[in-house]
């Protein structure tokens, strides 16, 4: 039976494969991963603009900050090797795992340098490790949307923050994901007419997809 | 259906004289028409020897008419003839399919003999070759029934029979005897001008409807076993 | 390591993508020819349709098994007649009267000139041929395609005895024709039959060579066996728009790029592998 097992066609992609994809996404549309209020400095480069904080005792508009997703990583089960997941997070059957991390800087003072007026910046960064599985929007539909909803999340080094930090980055990385739809009658890389019959599944460190020829 | 017209002489026809004068004749077989002369056609010789053997002793000589390529014209062989008083001369061409119909046409010293009206002691021959139903007039009159079978339509045997006896049919003051004939394909019908002289065959050019359609159907004749 | 991207295609799903590469409706093709004696043009017209694949991992080729072609192939076949009957003249004999003027007169014979004729020649065809195919990947421009290459010497056509047909077809033409003919006994036919049936027998046998020949190029010719080009099977875009644009210019296209395209046939599959840049 091979690849196919009893179906007229297999398509699949690798973790570098997806990888690569992501790494891509970066490149196009890097608003995805970075948000910031006010103006934020010219090194960032292009971001997705989101209102400042607004709390008790902040003069002006508000408290200024960055948020900067570093670009992900993803593993697919059984995985590599190249990602030591923290307990209690493990990786099981039909499930992905990302590495990532956030940065966030607020503006907690402003100087003038020249004519212009930059914030003096605080930044830490998180490491994000999280554990997902595919998920279609429509699993009636031919077409399925291949989605990913991290539902384990881990943060270190964050103290009593630590569950606030969690639900932050769950909610900032389910996001990011939910950008990463495509859909799966495309696997076969536009060379068949493919109605997907079976999966997509995580398994041998590829996402893979049965069909028929249509 | 076949042409046919005794002065329009093809390779299913033949032109048939009796000599029973001593003479010596120039004759043309020729493609022009009766009252023209003819045209660059070399001229032909037949001597008539006199002779005191009994008309009915006469003897048959056949002379070929042959179609000559180069000069356009046709040829009598032998292009020379001797025979004796009351033998008579069969002109004939074998292959004529896609040439002019021709004519004979020659002058002796006392007499003279054409194909284009013919006699007296001379005769038209026609084979015909396919079935149906012939009109034909005599000196442009009349209109005789000549009703030509399909041999396809007899048995072998029964055909071998008919065609065995040529049919004579006489010309007298301009009418035939008999004046209806029922023969079979193959046949040849031999039209003979016994005292009378200017005589002409023709089935003349008719209107569809008088002329009996060739039978389209093929019927396999039983054999004999 | 598993590859970047894998497409496997089974046996079955490869019968359906090459069932969609027959040509669709008839197809045909027409030539002529002169020999000595005898000219002929002719055409073959055919339809093309099922078989079944299988698959070769060892020699890495796809066999095409039991395509059905089915068609008339159509000859017009001229001769002069001239050329190969002998001279005839009926009736064979002389018929003689004795009665012409007391004389015997034995009335002229009538030699027919034999006709040219153009026989019309008609064989049908229903024949099942197989075909080995090789595998390459081609790059064109933006594309990586799975070419499949007919091998020509594997097309076996199991063709029909044509020129047993062929020559029925001339004896059943002739034979009416020499039985109009008055005089001729059905012996004499037969005979006249026999003489153009040998004087055809060559030409019978080149013209049967030559419809099959053509019948081959035809197949061969079609698109998907054209031995020159080969048919394109799998087509991969090297660009790959996982996510399209929005049409603003924050949000292009999002795509890999395959460096790489591999193809072979392994546990009954075709298999096709790429790297991604």
């Amino acid at each position: 039976m091979g690849l196919t097992n009893g179906h007229a066609a297999f398509a699949s992609l690798s973790a570098s494969a997806i990888n690569r994809f992501i790494y891509n996404l970066a490149k196009a549309r890097p608003r995805y991963f970075r948000f910031a209020s006010g103006s934020p400095p010219s090194y960032l480069g292009p971001f997705e603009h989101v209102p400042a904080l607004h709390l008790p005792g902040a003069s002006g508009g508000g408290v200024d900050y960055i948020l900067e997703i570093t670009l992900p990583q993803l593993d697919l089960y059984p995985g590599s090797g190249s990602q030591q997941l923290p307990a209690p997070l493990t990786l099981g059957p039909n499930q992905f795992s990302i590495t990532t991390g956030l940065t966030i800087c607020i503006a907690k003072d402003y100087k003038i340098v020249g004519h212009k007026v930059v914030p003096v910046e605080d930044c830490a960064t998180l490491n994000i490790w999280a554990v997902g599985e595919l998920s279609t929007s429509d699993p009636h539909n031919v077409q399925l949307d291949l989605g990913a909803h991290a539902d384990n999340i881990i943060l270190k080094n964050v103290g009593d923050l630590e569950s606030i930090g969690e639900n932050l980055s769950l909610i900032l990385v389910n996001a990011l994901l939910q950008k990463m739809t495509y859909p799966v009658k495309k696997q076969a890389l536009g060379a068949l007419t493919f109605s997907v019959a079976d999966g997509p599944r995580i398994e041998d460190q590829q996402i893979k997809a049965w069909g028929d020829l249509s | 259906m076949d042409f046919i017209n005794s002065r329009h002489l093809t390779d299913r026809d033949g032109f048939v004289q009796v000599f029973s004068e001593a003479d010596h004749y120039i004759y043309y077989v020729t493609t022009a028409p009766e009252g023209y002369p003819p045209r660059h056609e070399d001229s032909f010789q037949l001597t008539v020897k006199p002779s005191d053997a009994a008309k009915e002793s006469g003897k048959q000589h056949d002379v070929r008419v042959v179609w000559d390529t180069g000069q356009a014209c046709y040829k009598a062989s032998p292009a020379k003839l001797e025979i004796h008083q009351h033998d008579f001369v069969v002109w004939h061409c074998e292959r004529s399919q896609g040439l002019p119909a021709y004519s004979v046409r020659g002058q002796g010293k006392a007499g003279s003999f054409s194909s284009s009206s013919f006699g007296p002691e001379a005769a038209f021959t026609h084979f015909f070759f396919a079935p149906g139903q012939y009109r034909y007039q005599v000196n442009g009159k009349g209109s005789y029934l000549i009703d030509v079978l399909d041999h396809r339509t007899i048995e072998e045997k029964a055909y071998s029979a008919r065609v065995s006896n040529p049919p004579m049919v006489y010309v007298r003051q301009g009418r035939p005897t008999p004046d209806a004939l029922e023969i079979v394909t193959g046949q040849t019908v031999i039209w003979v001008a016994e005292g009378e002289s200017g005589v002409m065959i023709a089935v003349p050019l008719q209107p569809e409807a008088q002329i009996a359609p060739q039978t389209t159907q093929r019927v396999v004749p039983p054999r004999a076993t | 390591m598993p590859s970047d991207a894998t497409v496997a295609v089974s046996q079955d799903g490869l019968t359906t993508l090459l069932h969609g590469l027959l040509p669709n409706g008839p197809i045909s093709k027409s030539s002529e020819v002169e020999w000595e004696l005898f000219s002929a043009s002719y055409d073959v017209s055919i339809a093309v349709s099922g078989g079944s694949i299988q698959l070769n991992d060892l020699a890495q080729v796809i066999r095409f098994l039991d395509i059905n072609v089915a068609g008339h192939a159509h000859a017009e076949a001229a001769c002069d007649l001239g050329k190969i009957l002998p001279h005839l003249c009926i009736p064979p004999v002389q018929i003689c009267t004795p009665g012409f003027f007391g004389r015997k007169f034995c009335t002229p014979q009538y030699c027919p000139t034999w006709p040219s004729v153009s026989i019309p020649i008609t064989i049908p065809l229903d024949i099942n041929v197989s075909a080995d195919f090789n595998l390459n990947v081609v790059e064109d421009g933006s594309n990586f395609n799975i070419v499949l290459g007919v091998i020509p010497s594997s097309l076996v056509i199991d063709a029909t005895p044509m020129a047993g047909l062929i020559l029925q077809a001339v004896k059943d033409y002739l034979h009416p024709i020499f039985a109009e003919i008055p005089h001729i006994i059905s012996k004499v036919i037969d005979d006249l039959v026999h003489t153009a049936i040998s004087a055809f027998d060559d030409a019978a046998k080149n013209l049967a060579i030559l419809i099959r020949t053509l019948l081959h190029d035809l197949i061969l010719g079609s698109d998907l066996l054209a031995p020159s080009a080969g048919i394109t099977l799998l087509s991969f875009s090297k660009t790959q728009v996982l996510i399209p644009s929005d049409g603003t210019p924050a949000n292009p296209d999002v795509s890999i790029t395959l460096t790489k395209l591999k193809v072979n046939i392994a546990d009954g599959e075709l298999v096709a592998t790429a790297d991604i840049a």
